[in-house]
C-alpha cells in the first residue's frame, strides 16, 4: 500500500500545523445572494474587485517610486487619487456594513484572491 | 434508506466492488458506470462531527484508491444524493473526468512546504535597510498626495522586501523540483512565516528522485525548516468544477 507521509523534523511540525492553520481560508466562500441580502452580497463582490485594483495601482505606484520613477508632479497626482479612492472604498464598506476581511474571494486551489 | 453517500474520488475502473479497509473503519464500494467509478461511502451523520476521525479513514481510503487505481480526489467532504445523482454526474462530466483522470494516470503529488524565521528576517531587513529611495525625505511634510503616497512608502517598504527575498529562496527552492516533475505550482508568503508551498506532480516512479532532490535543498537550505509530504492523489492539480443537484 502506498504510504502517504511527512518527513518533518518533529520538533517542526506543530509550527508547520499552526502556519497551514492560518493560512486555511477564513472568509465566507459564497456570495449571500438571497432576497435579503443580495445587495450586500454584490457589492461585496464590486467592491473586491474594486479593492484588488486598488492595491494593484497602489503596489505598481510604490513600485515606480522605489525605483525613482516618477516625477514630484506624477508623485503627487498618483498620492491623491490613490488617497480618494481609499478614502471612497472605506465610505462604501461603512454603507454596506463589510469588514476589511470579507473583501476577498476563495479561488479554490489558487487561494484566496487577495 | 439513507440515500446521501460520501464521495471520496472517481477511479478510472468500472469494476463494482465493496470492502471494507481496516484503516477506515467503513464500507466503501464503487459505483461504476460508463467506464468510470465513483468510490464512496454511505454518509452517516458522522462526517461534520468527528473530523479528525473522517479525515484519517478519508486519508486511508486515498491510500488505498492511489495504489490501486488513478484516482481523481474530490474537495473532501463532498456529499452526493444517490445513485441518481452519481449516475448524472458521471453523464454529464464523464469526459471531463476521463480526460483529467488520463492526465493523472501513474502519477502523485508530492508537498513541500518552508518556514522561515520571520523575526529574523525582519531582523536582517532593518540592519540591511539601505533604503536608497531619494524621495523618502520627510514623510510629514510636502502635499497631501505627496504625503500619502510616501507613508504608504514606509509601511509597505518592509513587506516590499521581504516580499523580494521570499521570491528569491522560493525559486532556489521551486526550481530544481519543479525540473523533476511534470507540473508544478507554488505560492509564497501564505502566511508572514510560510514562506513557501509547493505542489508537484510527477510519475511515481520518480518519487525516490525528488526525494533526493529534496534532502539536498534541504541540506543546502538550513536556515529554513522543510516539510515533505506525499505521495498523495493529485488535489493540487484536479480542476474540475461540478453541480450536481441542487448545489
Amino acid at each position: 500500500m502506498v504510504k502517504a507521509g511527512i518527513e518533518c523534523e518533529p520538533e517542526y511540525l506543530e509550527e508547520f500545523v499552526q502556519e497551514m492553520e492560518r493560512a486555511a481560508p477564513s472568509v465566507p466562500q459564497k456570495i449571500k445572494a438571497d432576497p435579503e441580502n443580495v445587495e450586500q452580497g454584490l457589492a461585496k463582490l464590486v467592491l473586491t474587485i474594486v479593492e484588488l485594483l486598488r492595491k494593484l495601482m497602489e503596489k505598481q505606484a510604490l513600485r515606480r517610486v522605489e525605483r525613482g520613477a516618477l516625477t514630484d508632479e506624477e508623485i503627487e497626482r498618483v498620492g491623491l487619487t490613490l488617497m480618494k479612492l481609499e478614502e471612497k472604498l472605506e465610505e462604501l464598506k461603512q454603507v454596506f456594513g463589510l469588514e476589511d476581511e470579507e473583501l476577498n474571494i476563495d479561488l479554490g486551489p489558487l487561494g484566496n484572491l487577495m | 434508506m439513507n440515500k446521501l453517500f460520501y464521495l471520496y474520488g472517481i477511479i478510472d475502473s468500472a469494476e463494482s466492488f465493496t470492502l471494507t479497509l481496516p484503516e477506515a473503519g467503513r464500507e466503501i464500494f464503487n459505483l461504476a458506470d460508463n467506464g468510470l467509478g465513483m468510490v464512496v461511502s454511505r454518509a452517516g451523520g458522522w462526517e461534520a462531527g468527528l473530523l479528525s476521525e473522517n479525515l484519517y479513514a478519508h486519508n486511508a481510503v486515498m491510500e488505498y484508491l492511489l495504489e490501486h487505481y488513478t484516482v481523481l480526489p474530490v474537495r473532501y467532504g463532498t456529499i452526493v444524493a444517490g445513485e441518481k445523482e452519481i449516475t448524472d454526474l458521471i453523464n454529464c462530466y464523464g469526459g471531463e473526468f476521463k480526460r483529467q483522470l488520463h492526465r493523472f494516470r501513474g502519477k502523485v503529488e508530492m508537498g513541500v512546504k518552508v518556514l522561515w524565521n520571520i523575526e529574523q528576517e525582519q531582523k536582517e531587513y532593518r540592519e540591511s535597510e539601505t533604503s536608497g529611495v531619494s524621495i523618502i525625505q520627510e514623510p510629514g511634510s510636502g502635499s497631501p498626495g505627496h504625503r500619502y503616497l510616501l507613508n504608504k512608502y514606509q509601511e509597505k517598504a518592509p513587506q516590499m522586501q521581504l516580499r523580494r527575498k521570499a521570491e528569491q529562496a522560493a525559486a532556489l527552492i521551486h526550481n530544481p523540483l519543479a525540473a523533476r516533475s511534470e507540473e508544478a505550482c507554488r505560492s509564497i508568503l501564505r502566511t508572514p512565516a510560510l514562506m513557501f508551498s509547493g505542489a508537484y506532480l510527477l510519475d511515481r516512479r520518480n518519487v525516490d528522485g525528488f526525494r533526493a532532490e529534496y534532502q539536498h535543498l534541504k541540506k543546502n537550505l538550513p536556515k529554513y525548516k522543510f516539510l515533505l509530504s506525499g505521495p498523495w492523489p493529485a488535489f493540487s492539480f484536479a480542476n474540475i468544477n461540478c453541480m450536481a443537484g441542487s448545489e
